[in-house]
């Protein structure tokens, strides 16, 4: 094992070293570093960015929800506004980890760590997010689902994850999951859907039936046609369309904790679902 | 910031400061408290923050002290299950409530458990029997004694006293 540890305490510092040191991985939470660490899988020099002031904080400003990188899930689940239980950021992070997990895990590991199974990351896609990156050459703001990738994430060389951003006024919306057990595991499978109000849109996103989380453009089209926006209620013909889609749009995998088409089956009840309930609740 | 792969700090640890001396850089919280500091109460299992059974509180947060770099919880409060027990030997309510209510057979995740539900009780006073299975969801026992765990926690969140 080789390498050192470092703690830089600014934005700057940290970019400055996350340059200076490239084969050092970048730490925020360490709930996934720490342990591949205990898996054997040997250090390389780390940057912890725990000591970053500028990663940290939620808030939401001119309608914009900004989730700093460092903001830990405990800190999503402190803000009753973006963690009510109507909000699908507050659905899925009841279901994200454990309590001590959510005490450490971040915003910026879901997004950054990679692969299908975050339970974040589809939520933030349903919400049409956006990232800050900053890096040596300045900072850069990118939609989400250009930096996911199925190990790590798709940021130039040096470039840090600041922040995410999505609107605060969309609509009513749902996040649904399956996994080994109902707490502190991966989602099997997981679909956030999110009813865009002022454009009339519905937003579907889909967990663990691709390489990364992903939108589902067709269902989503289905949907927003599909709906009575006026008298808000949906048929059960679109809904079972929406879900049937959702499932067409899926591209699962088999291994030893699912089927290809257990996750396929999966996201097509729980996006069928997901768009009834919401208008069933709205109703209610 | 360290310039080297060993590294030397202190740690606040139950109320003491404990000087780490020449530790290697990526040492995990649960390693220096059980091999350089001797406090074996908190337990390895999994290793991957799924079991629970070396959970701690950091500045009063339960956390998995297996998936902390140490070097990094310089300056923070860390209170272990050494901690936590009163220092006369004696038990707070919550251990009693569990010697009384749980059948556990091997004991190993008990450590864990109890800083768990001591951090569970000060957060969720009043919590209801769902509450704490929710809330205990982060710590296992193999030996399944949870209807036992979840009793005595809730006859401890209903009467308000951890500890």
């Amino acid at each position: 094992m080789t390498g050192i540890l470092l703690t830089p305490r600014g934005l700057e510092d940290a970019v400055a070293a996350h340059r200076d040191h490239p084969l050092a991985q970048l730490v925020a939470g360490g709930t996934d570093v720490v342990a591949d660490l205990n898996r054997g899988v040997p250090a390389t020099g780390f940057v912890s960015l725990r000591g970053v002031a500028e990663l940290r904080g939620v808030e939401l400003r001119d309608g914009q929800w900004r989730l700093g990188a460092m903001a830990t899930i405990a800190d999503l689940r402190a803000n009753s506004d973006l963690s009510s239980a109507s909000t699908a950021v507050g659905q899925a992070t009841r279901s994200l980890g454990s309590r001590q997990i959510r005490n450490r895990a971040t915003v910026g590991g879901n997004v950054c760590g990679g692969g299908n199974h975050r339970t974040l990351v589809p939520v933030l896609l349903a919400l049409d997010a956006t990232v800050d990156v900053v890096g040596p050459e300045g900072s850069r703001s990118v939609a989400l689902s250009e930096v996911l990738a199925p190990k790590g994430c798709r940021l130039v060389t040096g470039e840090i994850l600041a922040a995410v951003q999505f609107a605060s006024s969309v609509g009513p919306q749902r996040f649904y999951r399956v996994g080994p057990r109902n707490a502190a595991c991966y989602a099997t499978a997981s679909v956030a859907v999110v009813l865009d109000e002022p454009n009339k849109a519905i937003r579907l996103a889909l967990g663990g039936v691709a390489p990364t989380a992903i939108r589902a453009p067709a269902a989503e089209t289905i949907g927003s046609a599909g709906v009575d926006w006026c008298n808000r209620t949906v048929t059960d013909e679109v809904a079972a369309a929406f879900g049937a889609a959702a499932a067409e749009a899926a591209d699962p995998v088999s291994d030893f904790v699912a089927s290809a088409d257990y996750r396929r089956h999966a996201v097509e009840v729980m996006a069928r679902r997901a768009l009834r309930h919401i208008f069933e609740e709205d109703r209610a | 910031m360290s310039d080297s792969e060993r590294v030397t700090y202190t740690l606040t640890v139950n109320g003491a400061d404990r000087r780490v001396e020449d530790a290697w850089y990526f040492e995990t919280l649960l390693e220096v408290l059980r091999n350089r500091l001797g406090l074996t109460g908190t337990k390895f299992a999994c290793g991957t923050g799924q079991c629970g059974a070396c959970t701690v509180h950091i500045d009063g947060l339960p956390v998995n002290a297996c998936l902390e770099l140490a070097a990094l919880d310089e300056g923070r409060q860390i209170t272990t299950i050494e901690g936590y027990s009163p220092s006369d030997g004696s038990l707070t309510p919550l251990q009693e409530a569990i010697v009384t209510c749980v059948d556990v057979q091997c004991g190993y995740c008990v450590p864990g458990m109890v800083m768990s539900a001591a951090a569970l009780v000060a957060e969720q006073p009043g919590a209801s029997a769902e509450d704490v299975r929710e809330g205990l969801c982060g710590n296992l026992c193999r030996c399944t004694a949870y209807g036992g765990f979840v009793e005595a926690v809730r006859q401890v969140a209903a009467d308000g006293s951890a500890s």
